[in-house]
């Protein structure tokens, strides 16, 4: 059986069902995070003293991280039109960039957790770094389960293509959306976390 | 049935199912069984309120040292099936059955589409909430028992709790995601695949209440998802988000460093948990106005009204929320704000009430199980709604709080509200979903006792929360002086606690027995208008929907339309087509 | 689409992704920057004036996150009904809190 409009669009509406899931999707997300948001907002607010990002963080390899972020966004939107243009090679190598930086982008976190651990700053030492390691660690298993995704569509997923190429590049589109949003909470935590 | 599904084998087919109508079958199971637990876990309660301190007769003694030494139960026990029933019934039974099951098998038929728009996602869904609820149980068997800190978890009582808590917030994790999944389905199901006339001003009220909850389980959760993480960094990592300076348990000052807010997931939590009130409460709204306009045998009194007031009610159910909290010691204009908005929301439930009531008029009624249901869902969620109005205003709210006003308050909008409506529901649509009748004697047998009970369980603890009585109380109030007056109330509620379990054996013998030996039913057993019974075979094709995706001609509820000769126009019944037959 | 709007959107993206990275540096800039001189102007505090800056330059950046790359400025009526939705709730979740919490503070005595 086929479901209806999973792939063209509704005339009505003008979406097709991915689109509007993804949409859902991130609309809960935003959410997930505003809860997050709020809980800084009301813990900084109600504190006697709140220390400067630089006091226990490492701006240049968050600046770092946050290009590569950006960086990774840019190529997976590339890839996106070059799998538009049926340029199958430039998409598979635009893809992989994405996921290279993204694997980057936890390797460089990996290096800023484990300087944390080593001067001992834990979440338990104040409500400060509780809120960075829970903020960033969430955000770490968005990119991980991003990753995940995109490692699935270059991989055993790509077979779509040869299929039903319409459905495959919906497939990247949606990908593509949802790690812009993961990149979209980044440009945010950056700020907030690292320079105010 | 078509050959395709019966080549399917058993497993994907009756287990790991992509048929929404399996998986809403699925969803009506499990969360029938869970409803059973919860009020199990309960009436072990009301036992110990009664009589407290005296041992349980019969079944004590199996139940072993650590929670009911020769069958006395312990205090820590007691809060454990508290938080354990609140937990199962709310967030594993009544919203698994309305919206799980419910939606998921009517959505799709009523709007004429072939399944959900993600059939994988649905039954990830499924089994995520499957989890979920094992996980939950799990609970039990943890050293110092489940989560004992009530099903709202307010720290620091949850943060310090036995590791049950622990659990319990995984458990959470889990039910949020297949609410989440669920809700995502539903609206893009609702949103892209009506079928071909079938506009949005068309869709029957059940449809609507649905979108509508299915938006409020989407927005309203994950804050809660982001509180259970804080919640579980503050019991695993040490951090302390909600943990305030200086807290001291038996003597020992706590190792947090302090810094936190209890009131933060006061304010995480009710997010959630006001709007997951209406999440409650709108798809049994739904489910009544379905079947009342099917047996009053006319359309619904004001029904776009209904629909615009659910919408607002919706929208309105996020910013209500602190009428939780009147006594944390907010401000008094913050405070005059949420009594206002929680004013201004009684006004859609009560169009939506008063509309139900006023389709009544001038019908001529067919009392069957269903609409007994449906019409004594109607003045018990009056009741409800009424009684929780003193408690949207501080003044009043500052005598009522925590008094087991409350707990009669909401238990008669779920209890005698909302699962009455599921009864109905069950009831009106068991004949599509099965393909055979329910018996209308047992379904009697099974009303009026639980009506009966229903009110003799809450209309006293109304009383015994006016004269003061508090709901934390392990002994139900025992050793205070002002309880004295009421204490003979908890014989009764208990005694009809237990008449009420009775009463729901014959519902389910009926379930059973009228599965292998009911009456056959016509695939439009209720003579229905909407698109599940018009178009379909009874019970539905096990794969797909209908044989041909119907296109819909005219509102939902056309029962003895005027200038007619029909006594019910179905929505896919074509007008013109017809007269040219005749012709 | 044809390969002529595609190439063209391919150096829009690539004009974005530019933009992106002169506001990234941009703001770290400032935050490394006294701030005393301009707040005095301002007559504002000068971690207000802080909070400010990087917040508008995030909101800029996320602008174009959104409307270029997730391809909001050309979505449909649905898309843009429920952003509204999700903003309007997660603006009340932001701010409704906070009114609530500094509420408070009028129960106390403050010498």
């Amino acid at each position: 059986m086929k479901i209806p409009f999973a792939v063209e669009e509704r005339p009505d509406t003008g979406l097709n069902n991915g689109r509007f899931g993804i949409w859902l999707f991130l609309a809960s997300e935003l959410m997930l995070f505003g809860g997050l948001f709020s809980a800084y907002i009301l813990l900084r607010t109600g504190s006697s003293g709140w220390p400067k990002g630089a006091d226990f963080l490492n701006i240049p390899l968050a600046t770092v991280n946050t290009v590569v972020l950006i960086s990774s966004s840019v190529t997976i939107i590339l890839a996106w039109i070059a799998l538009q243009m049926n340029n199958v090679k430039r998409f598979r190598i635009l893809y992989s960039l994405t996921i290279l930086l993204g694997f980057i982008f936890l390797i460089i976190k990996y290096f800023e957790y484990s300087a944390k651990f080593h001067h001992h700053y834990y979440p338990s030492t104040n409500t400060f770094l509780a809120i960075y390691f829970t903020m960033t660690g969430l955000h770490v298993l968005h990119i991980l389960g991003g990753l995940l995704v995109n490692i699935y569509h270059l991989f055993p997923g790509f077979k779509l293509y040869k299929e039903d190429p319409e459905k495959y590049k919906g497939r990247i589109e949606l990908s593509g959306i949802y790690w812009h949003f993961v990149d979209l909470v980044w440009i945010f935590l950056f700020p907030i976390l690292y320079l105010l | 049935m078509d050959n395709h599904s019966s080549s399917q084998s058993f497993w994907s087919k009756y287990v790991f199912s992509l048929d929404h109508k399996v998986i809403g079958i699925q969803y009506g199971l499990t969360s029938l069984g869970f409803l059973i637990l919860g009020f199990s876990l309960v009436l072990l309660m009301r036992w110990q309120l009664a009589y407290p301190e005296q041992a349980l007769p019969l079944i004590g003694k199996f139940f072993g040292n650590a929670s009911m030494p020769d069958g006395v139960m312990l205090p820590e026990f007691y809060n454990s099936l508290g938080a354990m029933h609140g937990t199962i019934m709310i967030f594993l039974g009544v919203v698994p059955l309305g919206v799980g099951a419910f939606g998921n098998y009517l959505v799709p038929l009523q709007i004429g589409a072939p399944d959900m728009a993600f059939p994988k996602l649905n039954m990830a869904s499924y089994w995520c909430f499957f989890v979920g609820g094992f996980v939950m149980l799990l609970g039990f068997a943890m050293p110092g028992g489940a989560a004992n800190s009530g099903w709202t978890a307010y720290p620091p009582l949850s943060i310090v709790a036995t590791s049950g808590q622990t659990v319990w917030l995984i458990g959470m994790v889990f039910l949020i995601t297949s609410s989440l999944l669920g809700s995502i389905n539903t609206i893009v199901t609702i949103v892209q695949l009506r079928a071909k006339g079938m506009t949005f001003m068309r869709m029957p009220t059940l449809v609507w209440t649905q979108l509508v909850t299915a938006f409020l389980l989407l927005m309203a959760f994950p804050p809660l998802e982001a509180a259970g993480v804080l919640q579980l960094m503050d019991r695993l990592a040490g951090t302390s988000f909600f943990m305030p300076e200086g807290l001291v348990l038996s003597g020992q000052i706590l190792p947090y460093t302090g810094g936190g807010s209890v009131l933060l997931w006061q304010h995480l939590f009710w997010f959630l948990a006001h709007p997951e009130v209406y999440v409650l409460i709108l798809p049994a709204m739904g489910i009544v106005s379905e079947v009342i306009a099917n047996n009053t045998r006319k359309p619904l009194w004001g029904r776009k009204g209904m629909i615009y007031a659910s919408v607002f009610l919706g929208f309105m159910s996020f910013i209500v929320w602190a009428h939780h909290m009147y006594l944390t010691g907010m401000g008094t204009v913050i405070s005059a704000f949420f009594q206002a908005t929680t004013m201004i929301i009684s006004i859609p439930s009560v169009i939506i009430l008063t509309s139900l009531l006023l389709s009544l008029w001038g019908g001529s009624i067919r009392f069957n199980t269903a609409m007994l249901f449906s019409l004594a869902f109607l003045p018990m969620f009056g009741i409800g709604g009424l009684t929780g109005l003193p408690l949207g205003l501080a003044a009043a709210d500052v005598h009522l709080h925590d008094t087991y006003y409350v707990i009669g308050h909401f238990h008669y909008i779920v209890a005698p509200g909302t699962i009455f409506a599921l009864f109905s529901g069950i009831y009106y649509w068991y004949p599509k979903i099965t393909g055979r009748q329910m018996s209308e004697t047992l379904g009697k047998w099974h009303f009026w006792p639980s009506l009966i009970c229903m009110n003799c369980i809450f209309f006293p603890m109304l009383i015994q929360g006016l004269a003061g009585v508090s709901r934390r109380l392990y002994d139900g109030g025992a050793t205070y002086e002002l309880a004295k007056d009421v204490l003979y109330l908890n014989k009764v509620m208990s005694a009809s606690a237990a008449l009420l379990f009775v009463a729901q054996i014959p519902f389910i013998i009926n379930v059973f027995t009228s599965f292998w030996r009911g009456k056959k039913a016509s695939a439009n057993h209720w003579d229905a208008t909407t698109l599940e019974w018009a178009a379909t075979s009874s019970p539905p094709l096990g794969h797909g929907n209908f044989e041909v995706i119907p296109e819909v001609f005219r509102d939902p509820y056309e029962y003895n339309p005027p200038n007619s000769d029909k006594e019910f126009l179905p929505q896919n019944f074509d007008l013109q087509n017809d007269k040219k037959r005749e012709d | 689409m044809d390969t002529k709007s595609l190439s063209k959107k391919n150096r829009t993206y690539l004009i974005v992704f530019a933009s992106l990275m002169f506001l990234t540096f941009i703001t770290v800039w400032v935050s490394g920057l006294d701030l005393t001189k301009t707040s005095k102007i301002l007559a504002i505090d000068a971690s207000v004036c802080a909070i400010i800056i990087a917040l508008s330059v995030a909101s800029v950046k996320g602008f174009l996150v959104g409307g270029y790359f997730m391809h909001l400025f050309d979505e449909k009526r649905w898309v843009y009904l429920l952003i509204l939705l999700s903003v309007f709730f997660f603006i009340a979740l932001l701010y409704l809190p906070l009114l609530e919490s500094h509420s408070r503070l009028e129960h106390y005595y403050v010498p």
